[in-house]
């Protein structure tokens, strides 16, 4: 078997010179699956028959002279509410393996496979993407492959563990209230939440209709701008220009482990200076995030919450049950705050072009006890990993996620916020960052 | 006074819980009452928030 091309760009150069087959790829892509998945917990489902015949219409394409796309034979793992064709789309409850199978693919995934891509695995999550742990109650919980005695994070804990384990070089996550952002920071991957309303979301399972994204992760900053070319469906043009960066201050200043500081000197260092910059009513904005999640995903459910409660997982079911308790006025207040809030943060980037901030407090709790340390003491890690994310979904931004340089540690990663529209500024500071050293 | 504000001074009243779940037609399994209380107490504290934040935006000069 021909050994596999280390990432989305050489393994998709590779196939189209004709050096390895999509189908060796898929191959190969499926037996490591097989064969290092077992720590992780981060497969559901192999798409073997899929996978294998996606590869040979791509080899067949290229045979016949035609150019398959720039992610020919790339192989794409999905987080499990991506509607994949011939598949049930349970959104990691057990109660939907049983659900018609999708009669097509996601419209995102539907990009992703137009540019060559091959589908080979779906991937583990939080029930109904609600959590970011990626404990499921009845697909097992997803190990970090950094250690596996730690959370990977979630709720695309399978799509980030599986990138971060080398298993994959691509993979498909949801991020409503930071579901990319905080695995992809605990298992050290770089991700992407879109701007709200920029990617499709037609052919995914919701979860909170006013919040929910869909992006990549990956293992490197040039894959991920390739992958967010596709989602995008556009070019992302070179920055011009000198950069205005700042630092979120005060809530994510406080909220976030010392450890984070030695990253931001060595950012400040590079750029010449870094600005602390104040977002104002931070605390509230996450507040709000939170009660429109809970009544909103609790409206979602409330048919299967009334007719067959236990056939939830049970930590999701109580915090659904909950959430239906959210009466619809304090929802639309929450809602209308949340309109302010997004203005305000505008504002803030009309001054700056990038704003930073950590992507959660801590590193990686450990699975036997899942806490992390935060401005308010010792937390529980399911209701405080997003405590940084969920702002910044309220504002609906997009956010690239980096992970820090820290040979010696646990992965820490790094939101680059930006304005709608502006994605390519968030790559260009990456890239600087990426050539200094400062990510990894 | 805000929803907020109501919600949050209300959320932990079991009487109250009971009429809002019995107003939605919703039936609280006996088994999840525990967990129902806890995240209610995490909605309560996050409905504060919004509803000191809300306030401010009142007050004269905000």
């Amino acid at each position: 078997m021909s050994p596999l091309p280390k990432g989305i760009a050489a393994t998709a150069a590779a196939v189209r010179k004709g050096q390895i087959s999509a189908l060796a790829v898929a191959e190969a892509t499926l037996a490591v699956l097989r064969a290092g998945d077992g720590p992780i917990g981060a497969v559901v489902t192999l798409l073997e028959a899929r996978a294998r015949a996606d590869a040979a219409r791509i080899d067949a394409a290229l045979a016949r002279g035609e150019d398959p796309g720039p992610l020919a034979g790339v192989p794409i793992g999905l987080k499990a509410l991506f509607d994949v064709a011939g598949q049930p789309t349970t959104a990691g409850a057990a109660m939907r393996a049983d659900a018609p199978p999708a009669a097509a693919d996601a419209e995102l995934l539907a990009r992703f496979t137009a540019a060559g891509a091959v589908p080979v695995a779906i991937l583990n999550m939080d029930e109904y993407a609600y959590g970011f742990v990626t404990v499921n109650a009845h697909y097992g919980t997803t190990r970090n492959p950094r250690d596996t005695a730690r959370l990977a994070g979630g709720s695309s804990g399978g799509s980030a563990a599986a990138v971060a384990a080398g298993l994959l070089p691509l993979a498909l996550g949801s991020d409503t209230n930071g579901s990319i952002r905080v695995p992809a920071s605990l298992c050290g991957t770089y991700g992407f939440r879109p701007a709200f309303g920029s990617v499709p979301v037609a052919g995914s399972f919701p979860f909170v209709h006013c919040l929910d994204t869909l992006g990549p992760f990956t293992a490197s900053l040039e894959d991920l701008r390739l992958a967010m070319e596709v989602s995008l469906a556009r070019p992302l043009p070179a920055a011009e220009g000198a950069l205005k960066v700042a630092r979120l201050g005060g809530w994510f200043v406080d909220h976030a482990i010392d450890a984070f500081e030695e990253g931001f000197a060595a950012i400040a260092a590079v750029l010449g200076a870094l600005p602390m910059a104040d977002l104002p009513k931070v605390e509230a904005a996450r507040a709000a995030a939170f009660l429109i999640t809970g009544h909103d995903g609790g409206a979602l459910h409330r048919e299967e919450l009334t007719r067959r409660p236990l056939a939830f997982d049970p930590e999701v079911r109580d915090r659904l049950l909950a959430g239906c308790l959210v009466p619809d006025a304090l929802r639309a207040e929450a809602g209308a705050f949340g309109d302010r809030f997004r203005a305000s943060a505008l504002a803030l980037l009309e001054k700056y072009d990038v704003l930073l901030a950590p992507s959660v407090p801590d590193v990686a709790p450990l699975i036997a006890d899942p806490f992390i340390h935060t401005g308010f003491g010792r937390a529980p890690a399911r209701a405080n990993l997003g405590l940084l994310a969920q702002p910044i979904s309220l504002a609906g931004l997009p956010v690239l996620a980096a992970p820090l340089q820290r040979p010696d540690g646990l992965p820490l990663g790094l939101q680059l916020i930006g304005a709608p529209g502006c994605e390519g500024q968030l790559f260009a500071l990456a890239a600087r960052l990426e050539a200094a050293g400062v990510l990894a | 006074m805000s929803a907020a504000a109501d919600f949050a001074a209300r959320a932990r009243d079991e009487a109250a819980i009971a009429a809002a779940a019995a107003a939605q037609g919703l039936t609280l399994p006996a088994q999840c009452l525990p967990g129902i209380a806890a995240n209610l107490a995490i909605l309560a504290d996050r409905a504060r928030v919004l509803a000191e934040a809300l306030a401010a935006e009142q007050e004269p000069g905000a």
